[in-house]
This record gives C-alpha cells, sequence and structure tokens, in this order.
C-alpha cells in the first residue's frame, strides 16, 4: 500500500498534527481546508501572472482551470480558447 | 458553502449542463457543477437505493460555520471511510489521494469512531480486506 506522510515527517510531527488536527471542532477543520485551497489557488493564480505577464483576466481564468482541473474541463468552461491550443 | 445557490443558478442558466444533469440524476449517477467566479467545483453524487446509501445518508452531521452561523450536512467519518474504501477498490486500487484520504480519516477519528459499524459495513460491502490494510497504515 501508499505511504502516508511518513516519507517526509518526522513521527513526532506527524503525531502532533494528527492532535491538533483532532482538538479542532469539525466546522473549523472545513473552514481551514476552504482557506489552504484558496491560497493554493491564489499561488497558481500568481504563478500563471508571472509566466504570462500579457494575459488578460479571461486567459488568466482559462489557464486557471486547464491547471487545476485539467483541459477537457477548460474547454467545457470556456469554449475553445488560444491558451488552449 | 453561502455560494452554492450561485453554483447551482449557474448550472441551471446551461442548457447542456442542464440535461447532463437530468441524465445523471435519471440514472442516479454523478455530476459535477462548477461556481465560475471561483472555478470552484462542486461533485453531485445522486442517493441511490442502496442500504449503505440509507444509512450513509441518515447518519449525516450537521454542523453550523461561523461566524455566519449558516448549517450545513457532512458525511459521518466512518461513511467516509467507507465510502473512499468503495472508489479505491472501485478504482482498482491505485488512487493514492483516495487512500491518503482514508488512513488520514482514520488517524484524525481515532477513538470517536465507532468500530463495530465500520467492521459491519466494510464486510458486506465487500472491503474488509482494504479497510484492515488502511487501519495498519493509520497505526
Amino acid at each position: 500500500m501508499f505511504q502516508v506522510m511518513e516519507q517526509d515527517t518526522h513521527p513526532r510531527q506527524q503525531a502532533r498534527y494528527i492532535e491538533l488536527l483532532r482538538a479542532q471542532p469539525p466546522a473549523d477543520r472545513l473552514l481551514k481546508a476552504g482557506a489552504l485551497t484558496e491560497a493554493v489557488r491564489y499561488l497558481a493564480e500568481a504563478g500563471i501572472r508571472e509566466r504570462y505577464p500579457q494575459a488578460d483576466e479571461t486567459e488568466v481564468r482559462v489557464r486557471l482551470a486547464e491547471r487545476i482541473y485539467g483541459r477537457a474541463v477548460a474547454l467545457r468552461l470556456f469554449g475553445p480558447h488560444p491558451a488552449l491550443t | 458553502m453561502s455560494q452554492l445557490p450561485a453554483v447551482i443558478g449557474v448550472a441551471l442558466l446551461l442548457g447542456e449542463a442542464l440535461e447532463a444533469l437530468r441524465d445523471a440524476v435519471t440514472r442516479r449517477g454523478s455530476w459535477n457543477i462548477f461556481h465560475l467566479p471561483s472555478l470552484t467545483k462542486v461533485d453531485l453524487f445522486m442517493l441511490r437505493e442502496s442500504p449503505f446509501d440509507a444509512s450513509e445518508f441518515a447518519r449525516r452531521r450537521r454542523i453550523v460555520l461561523p461566524p455566519e452561523g449558516r448549517g450545513l450536512s457532512i458525511k459521518s467519518p466512518e461513511d467516509t471511510v467507507l465510502r473512499k474504501l468503495l472508489c479505491f477498490r472501485d478504482g482498482g486500487e491505485n488512487s493514492t489521494s483516495q487512500w491518503r484520504d482514508i488512513v488520514q480519516v482514520l488517524r484524525v477519528s481515532a477513538g470517536v469512531l465507532d468500530a463495530s459499524y465500520l467492521d459491519e459495513w466494510a464486510g458486506r460491502l465487500g472491503v474488509a480486506a482494504l479497510l484492515a490494510n488502511a487501519r495498519e497504515a493509520a497505526g
């Protein structure tokens, strides 16, 4: 089976991490997961803007959709766009 | 969460998506919709008529999200593990993300999980061996 966390996390730190998660109510965990997702998305968008400085807002969103969900989904959401060719 | 009605609104505006969604509902399958402003995907899994679906739905929990105080229903950790074990098995047992989720839910929820419920349904669903492996991985 697959290794989970053990490959890059010290057992003591891992135990502490699990302990902290257990101490949080489900609503807090959910909100934090949402905030993390938002942060990752923001970083991805910043990376796209840096790589494609001429891209307008639509192109950034098309490229972001492709990066997160793949080309097929980006096409489904935005239709044919030069950034997807 | 507060944007869910908007998400559904977006989906209903798209005729093609609406047809596909209607088809998924008829087949009791799954579909996904997107909240375009935030590019957020929402996976929709239709409630089926199996005993496990009924149990899973009946055991859902209500939580309230601060600060708005809005409520929403979430799946129990036992049913999360069981559903993900089914997905893992049906996907050919090669999804690292499903497996990671299963092990992490077992770890984080250790001490509060209903072990007898998990064992009973794992047996009925044919994922008892996978559950044993996941428990071992969870430590």
